[in-house]
């Protein structure tokens, strides 16, 4: 398991917990379970902390800005989520891989062909306007989404006035068709095609909107001060500055998954957004804020030497940082898949993450991250840093050195890396070119400027790519791997019937173990087909004083629910 | 005069007109397509691109697309970004204001510090004085913003808690980002001040009125300050203009909104709207500054005249 053992972003009594359970536990057993496991324990729910003192402003650093917008439907930025979630309320949280809790939706039901998916909702909960929450919100929220998808379909003109232009909500209910309203608490979510990550979707991204609120405010004000059922209520935004909101003193309708119920403990949150790293981990050790997300590697010694904060250290789900083989260059030497395997063993990976990412992120091994549901241990035992090993393969593979580097038919063995110019970027391609050029291989890496290299890719002129992508389901693999991407997320231009039949059959299915057998096989197949070389896992790395409690990062290791959050004394 | 200032303003409009044809162009003819970057790191089928891409009337030709936005643009209407459809009047508007802020009191730090130093330096010509205010412009040509800015950070926020590092609210957010921006100018307008009153000091009429028996004081600033500023005059409306528009490291170390902002956030989404409305604002504040400059010389210099 990815360390997901920092006991400090356990709230307090969490961790009291935790200890009386590894006592009474079998070591062995208790040394393999993860947070995952312990957060499903139901004691978690049931422990009712007694002594917190309500109110007090937190103060939240956030990395990033928004991108225009703070519509959840709208956006396409984790940190307009980060903010939005405790506005805008979604059906279900997702706190670990395969768990899923209620949120507006009380419980839930999949029909057997996998593809209605019926939500029993909350009662007696109010939008911040007033409006009573209802089947409408949800089938509203839900329609906006797939409104531009839809009216184009029907060849009709789409309105930017009245029809939003939907981000990364898109992306994750592309399978929703229609929704059937049963009764005032009750609607069934209808998709077109079975979609088995459907659920792991419904995150803040689709939190829900008061109907009322969209029509009477028009869409570009309402992205500018959304309404929805959220234990905290939309106040402020001043561009580039911060977005403050307040606590929702009628709010009694948490989820149960929460340690209360009722009112968030905070009277307000301020989102500050602070772009420079060292600026921001400033704020953090003055005070100025309490909370910060995205630590600079650089400065993460300093902060877990600093008594009066606490890291939170959590792995992500989804594709890690992994490098893609132009595969249908033909003619190529990334087309060559005995190329391709002998430089699986020419990375060494342990030293890379070191050089690239300080040392705080994990190796990897396969194109899922490992607290992925369905993530393959065995893809560890496939390649291993071996340079004896790649030269070999070259030489079997009929690539001879000339001087530096390695030839075929008079053929350099030569690659061409656009990347983007960002110093991260350049120092992955720098540390891959390095290790390349020790089995004979010369990589050369192009710096562009983002306009430029979305072109160059969009142009297929290209042997080497990288990509990471966290996401909640394996489904992930989809995104990277089915030919029916190439041209998208499919950098590698791979095509496997095979792959393919396997990546949609487990989309569909609705039972985990065909699932986790199909991912296994998809995961092995394609570090054979050697397309992908895993690099590493990314960790999230967050900070907080000490003083703050009851902050819960999700299981997308991205998004933090305020509801328990409180500042001790 | 007023004629003066009619035709330098008719004089403007072919400029201005120039800037929103060259910047149409070369936003548009930079390579990336604005529906792919809108999209990049999310899956965008080519389907959905193209549809975005007609709502967004980037499917028509190009002089249709430019003839579309000049249209609007004589209506007043700067048009709506295309990543969050707010009228790109509002973003500019909006984030104007504390650049103005910035600019004006970094200028004041600059100005106050500059011409002091300028001064002390030149009256205490070749002294240790001298020396050490050349020194301190020497390292505040040559101190980046951002290295200073960080510098002044860790002091003075991190360390002794005196002022905070983020935010726009109050006074005290302002110290920090206006000495960081108004120490490299400072520096400068030192260096001209020093020069130009250096040789002022030595003309004619310095040395009447030293003969006439009047104090150093009253010499210096009645006498030569006024004349060795046109130099100033002429470089600080320059930097006032490349502040409001160019402020955008100071910016981004102190985490305020800005005008530098929000364009370097246009170029990055090639938000064309948002481009072209930012990069005419900034015309037509160096039009307008370098008029005021240019008017200003004659209350500085009563010999200077438009006729």
């Amino acid at each position: 398991m990815v360390s997901r053992t920092d006991s400090s972003r356990l709230p307090t009594d969490l961790r009291l917990d935790r200890r009386r359970l590894l006592a009474g536990a079998a070591a062995g057993l208790a040394a393999a379970a993860s947070w995952s496991q312990l957060a499903s324990l139901p004691a978690y729910a049931a422990v009712a902390r007694q002594d917190v003192t309500p109110g007090g402003t937190l103060t939240y650093g956030l990395g990033f800005d928004f991108d225009g917008t703070l519509d959840p439907q709208v956006t396409n930025y984790d940190s307009t989520i980060r903010v939005m979630l405790n506005v805008c309320e979604p059906l279900i949280w997702m706190p670990t891989a395969t768990e899923f809790k209620p949120a507006l939706a009380d419980k839930w039901e999949i029909s057997p062909d996998g593809k209605t998916y019926t939500f029993s909702l909350k009662k007696g909960v109010t939008f911040h306007d007033g409006t009573p929450f209802t089947a409408d919100a949800v089938k509203f929220t839900f329609d906006r989404v797939v409104e531009s998808r839809n009216l184009t379909a029907q060849g009709k003109q789409v309105d930017p006035a009245k029809t939003i232009t939907p981000g990364q909500s898109f992306n994750q209910i592309d399978a929703y068709d229609h929704a059937e309203i049963v009764d005032d608490h009750t609607i069934k979510l209808i998709l077109s095609r079975p979609f088995a990550p459907f659920l792991s979707g419904l995150n803040g991204y689709l939190g829900i909107v008061s109907p009322t609120a969209v029509q009477k405010m028009g869409l570009a004000d309402f992205g500018r001060a959304p309404v929805g059922t959220g234990p905290f209520i939309f106040k402020e935004w001043v561009d580039k500055d911060h977005v403050t909101i307040d606590k929702n003193p009628n709010y009694n309708w948490g989820s149960s998954f929460f340690k209360h119920s009722g009112a968030a403990y905070l009277d307000s949150m301020i989102y500050k957004i602070i772009p420079d790293d060292s600026v921001r981990t400033g704020t953090l050790t003055s005070g100025e804020t309490q909370y910060i997300d995205t630590v600079d590697p650089l400065q993460l010694q300093d902060l877990q030497d600093n008594e009066d904060i606490a890291v939170i250290k959590q792995g992500q789900p989804g594709s890690g940082y992994i490098l893609l083989f132009n595969v249908a260059r033909t003619g190529m030497p990334s087309a060559d898949k005995n190329v391709r395997q002998a430089l699986s063993y020419a990375i060494d990976k342990d030293a890379m993450n070191k050089a690239v990412w300080g040392g705080i992120f994990e190796p990897a091994a396969s194109p899922l991250m490992k607290p992925t549901f369905a993530y393959e241990p065995k893809t560890e035992q496939v390649y291993s840093f071996d340079l004896n090993k790649a030269n070999q393969l070259l030489d079997e593979a009929g690539w001879t050195k000339n001087g530096d580097f390695r030839e075929k038919d008079g053929k350099k063995l030569a690659f061409y890396w656009p990347t983007q110019d960002r110093p991260n970027d350049k120092a992955m391609a720098t540390f891959v070119q390095g290790a390349f050029r020790a089995v004979g291989v010369d990589v050369t890496v192009d710096p562009l400027e983002q306009g430029a290299y979305v072109d160059k890719r969009k142009s297929g002129q290209y042997d080497l790519a990288f990509l990471w992508f966290s996401y909640a389901d394996p489904d992930v693999l989809r995104t990277i791997f089915y030919s029916g991407n190439i041209g998208n997320f499919n950098y590698a231009n791979y095509k496997d019937p095979d792959v393919d039949k396997m990546l949609l059959d487990a989309a569909a299915a609705t039972d985990d173990a065909t699932r986790k057998d199909l991912y296994s096989k998809i995961q092995l197949k394609t570090l054979e087909d050697a397309v992908t070389i895993p690099f590493a896992d990314s960790i999230t790395y967050n900070a907080k004083l000490k003083k703050v409690d009851g902050d819960f990062l999700d299981f997308l290791a991205s998004y933090v629910w305020m509801n328990d959050a409180h500042i001790t004394e | 005069m007023t004629r003066y200032i009619l035709v330098r303003i008719a004089q403007a409009i072919p400029v201005l007109f120039g800037v929103t044809l060259f910047t149409f162009l070369m936003s548009h003819l930079t390579p990336g397509d604005p529906v792919l970057i809108f999209a990049l790191g999310k899956p965008l089928s080519p389907e959905r691109a193209e549809q975005i891409r007609h709502q967004y009337g980037l499917d028509k030709p190009l002089w249709e697309q430019y003839g579309d936005y000049m249209g609007n643009l004589l209506h007043g209407d700067l048009g709506r970004g295309l990543h969050d459809q707010r009228p790109v009047w509002d973003t500019i508007s909006e984030a104007i204001v504390p650049t103005v802020q910035l600019t004006l009191c970094g200028l004041a730090v600059a100005l106050a510090l500059g011409v002091t130093l300028g001064i002390l330096a030149a009256i205490f010509h070749n002294s240790w004085l001298d020396s050490l205010a050349m020194a301190i412009a020497l390292i505040g040509v040559s101190t980046p913003v951002f290295y200073l800015g960080l510098l002044l950070l860790f002091a003075f926020s991190f360390q002794i808690h005196l002022f905070p590092a983020t935010g726009i609210s109050g006074w005290k957010t302002m110290v920090l980002p206006a000495v960081t921006i108004g120490f490299a100018s400072s520096a400068y307008i030192a260096r001209l001040v020093r020069s130009s009153m250096l040789e002022v000091l030595r003309q004619d009429y310095v040395t009447t009125a030293r003969a006439k028996g009047l104090v150093q004081r009253v010499v210096v600033t009645r006498h030569a300050l006024k004349n060795a500023l046109i130099p100033v005059v002429t470089y600080f409306g320059i930097q006032l203009a490349g502040l409001l528009t160019g402020a955008v490291v100071t910016e981004q170390i102190f985490s305020r909104p800005g005008l530098g902002r929000v364009a370097i956030t246009a170029i990055n989404n090639r938000d064309f709207p948002l481009i072209q409305g930012t990069v005419l604002v900034t015309a037509v504040v160096y039009v307008l500054v370098s008029l005021v400059v240019d008017l200003s010389y004659a209350v500085i210099d009563p010999r200077i005249r438009y006729e």
